[in-house]
């Protein structure tokens, strides 16, 4: 059977996202990291990448409602398409260097329901060797208005 | 105002774009040097029935500019009483003025090398901040915060609705 690469994220010891392998183009350790004033909770820190500057989104705030953390452990550097088609960088900052995994049909799982929020932003889900339930998630929505909008009326 | 001057996120080459710093403290605004028309003292100020959300007015070229003061989070302040700005900086766009106090206004003399709009998910809250720019200094890179006089204003009929 065929298998696919995915990155495995960690949010959290019961919570878990992925991308694709080729959405993840760069793991940084210890970023420079440089606020953004009057920015959202989840995504006010920025890096500088290749000479672009990358918004980067703090999954644990935006899935735990935890504040976000003025320092980046790991950014896992996402590359994505816009709601023009234009191709776009952005940063997820995580606690620990997310895993390969491979994945194949068999593994696919529904999304769990405790993971409310990462509904709108899921493409679909997998057990992955762990026994945990891991969505797919949708890059471009994730960085989108449109999302951040929803995150700002649940006051994240 | 700045996107229509560059392509975003294009790397620039040999040309320079002189920008002017606002300080706020621990925040620094870029603005295009050629939009700030003048620098005056708080002895200029007039705080005599100031417009909603503003402390005051200055007088330039027989305009009557609304004066505003930021706090590092960008609220705005309606009272100067407690603040340590002593200088404003008054900013022109066609036929809008407007007016913003800070501790410091200097030429800006990084390089900058990149200027690129505030990323998508940063736009769903009120910013007055139009857009990003990488700088470098002695090698080091840098990220600036740059205002125009439209994203202020916008800002603060934005702010004065909440």
């Amino acid at each position: 059977m065929n298998k696919s690469a995915a990155w495995v994220m960690k949010v959290d010891d019961s919570l878990y996202a992925s991308v694709s392998q080729m959405e993840l183009v760069h793991i940084i350790n210890r970023p420079n990291t440089f606020n953004v004033p009057n920015a959202p909770e989840y995504c006010k820190n920025i890096i500088i990448w290749n000479d672009n500057i990358l918004p980067v989104i703090d999954f644990s705030c935006v899935f735990n409602k935890a504040r976000s953390s003025a320092n980046c452990d790991v950014v896992a550097v996402i590359i994505y398409r816009n709601c023009n088609n234009e191709i776009q960088y952005g940063g997820i900052s995580l606690a620990v260097t997310p895993e390969l995994e491979f994945v194949d049909n068999k593994q696919m799982c529904k999304l769990p329901d405790y993971t409310g929020d990462l509904q709108s932003i899921s493409l679909s889900c997998f057990i992955s060797k762990e026994g945990h339930e891991v969505p797919i998630l949708d890059m471009s929505k994730m960085f989108s208005i449109k999302y951040s909008e929803e995150l700002i009326r649940q006051n994240c | 105002m700045i996107q229509a001057l560059k392509k975003d996120n294009e790397l620039l080459d040999d040309e320079y774009l002189q920008f002017m710093s606002l300080s706020l403290g621990n925040i620094e605004l870029l603005a295009l040097q050629s939009s700030v028309i003048s620098i005056d003292g708080i002895q200029d100020i007039d705080y005599e029935e100031p417009s909603i959300k503003s402390v005051g007015w200055v007088n330039f070229d027989n305009h009557r500019i609304p004066v505003y003061s930021f706090t590092e989070r960008f609220d705005l302040e309606q009272s100067i009483s407690n603040n340590n700005k002593k200088i404003c900086a008054v900013l022109k766009d066609e036929d809008i003025f407007i007016s913003l106090m800070c501790l410091e206004a200097t030429s800006f003399r990084q390089q900058i090398v990149k200027l690129t709009s505030l990323p998508e998910c940063m736009q769903a809250q009120p910013s007055p901040i139009d857009s990003l720019c990488l700088c470098r200094n002695d090698n080091k890179s840098d990220v600036g915060f740059i205002i125009t006089t439209k994203s202020i204003v916008k800002y603060i009929n934005q702010y004065a609705t909440q």
